[in-house]
């Protein structure tokens, strides 16, 4: 049975999207079974990323034609993707409850059929969407070392706390200069988070490089960066994102060496 | 640290950073910690996971002794 990971961030442009496909990649490089589902009703864009054709089935799916196993589509970089697409706000925005309340159930289904199903949200958050997150196993939060981000981050954090009384996160700081930025964020929100006694125990997974050029290019090759630039430290921190979620999970229980790949005594 | 060390420890080939991450672990009563501490820090990201793992032995080593 696949875990369900959503991806989540407190505002728009942390690059959520970027990190949901690769760290998807990095996961499927590894040999497991990936399928993306791309909940951005508005702004879905996880096929463009991944270079699937932008043909979504889930209007049919919603209007009772097919299964939702009918509506995944296989892209070249061996994720599957469900995409909300474009035209199906008319079916989540009026009788939402019903429609949402079936797909997430249908979704969970298909967690028989992936080892790991990652659900890639809108930014923020909505009482909508909630069930989702409600029925994930895991939430990864994606945040830049803005001076916005500490507040976004928190409310978000205390909004998915106060709803789903998660007390476990994992944090992916995107767009960083360097290491220590990364790990002064993740000091800095569970500083706030301790201070308003928010008891969420939150595991920073790796710090991902800013590297704006790469990101384009790899976005006009519609290809996952790790794939297209495998030798560079957006790599290494993708790939030391998945160890270290691997083994938290305990996936790595039988690994001699895993002090020394998650860098447990470091971060 | 001398200068050879810290280019080879930013050297494209793995190997290369591997024998310069040997060598600061043969010399962990030698070079200044914070200097190889320094150095270390970006290959945390090192998209080689032969090299993290020795990267973090070594940061072990020099953090730690």
């Amino acid at each position: 049975m696949g875990r369900i990971i959503s991806f989540s961030s407190g505002k728009g442009g942390s690059g959520k999207t970027f990190s949901s496909v690769n760290f998807s990649a990095e996961l499927a490089s590894r040999g497991n079974r990936v399928l993306i589902f791309d909940l951005d009703i508005n702004c879905s864009n996880v096929f463009i990323l991944l270079h699937v054709k932008p043909e979504t089935k889930l209007q049919d799916y919603f209007e009772g034609n097919i299964p939702l196993r009918d509506c995944i589509l296989k892209s070249e970089h061996g994720i599957d993707v469900i995409s909300a697409g474009i035209n199906v706000q008319r079916f989540v925005q009026f009788e939402n409850d019903y429609n949402l309340s079936n797909l997430a159930t249908d979704l969970k289904e298909l967690k028989d059929d992936y080892d790991y199903i990652i659900i890639d949200y809108a930014a923020g958050i909505n009482q909508m969407v909630m069930r989702f997150y409600a029925m994930s196993d895991d939430i990864v939060l994606v945040a830049n070392p803005e001076i916005t981000a500490l507040a976004d981050l928190y409310r978000l954090m205390k909004m998915l706390y106060v709803n789903n009384k998660t007390n476990k996160m994992y944090l992916l700081v995107n767009k960083v200069k360097n290491i220590d930025w990364a790990i002064n964020l993740h000091k800095e929100v569970k500083k706030v988070s301790e201070k308003f006694s928010l008891k969420i125990d939150l595991k920073l997974l790796a710090p991902i490089l800013f590297d704006d050029e790469k990101v384009m290019r790899s976005v006009q090759k519609r290809t996952p960066l790790i794939k297209l630039f495998p030798k560079t430290p957006i790599k290494g921190g993708f790939a030391l994102a998945v160890t270290r979620y691997l083994n938290e999970i305990g996936e790595s229980l039988d690994d001699k060496d895993i002090k020394s790949k998650t860098f447990s005594n470091f971060f | 640290m001398t200068e050879k060390l810290l280019n080879d420890l930013n050297n494209e080939k793995p190997s290369v950073r591997l024998d310069a991450l040997n060598e600061l672990t043969k010399n962990v009563n030698v070079f200044d910690k914070s200097d190889v501490v320094k150095a270390l820090k970006p290959l945390i990201l090192d998209w080689d996971e032969d090299v993290r793992v020795c990267v973090a032995k070594v940061l072990e080593l020099y953090i730690g002794s």
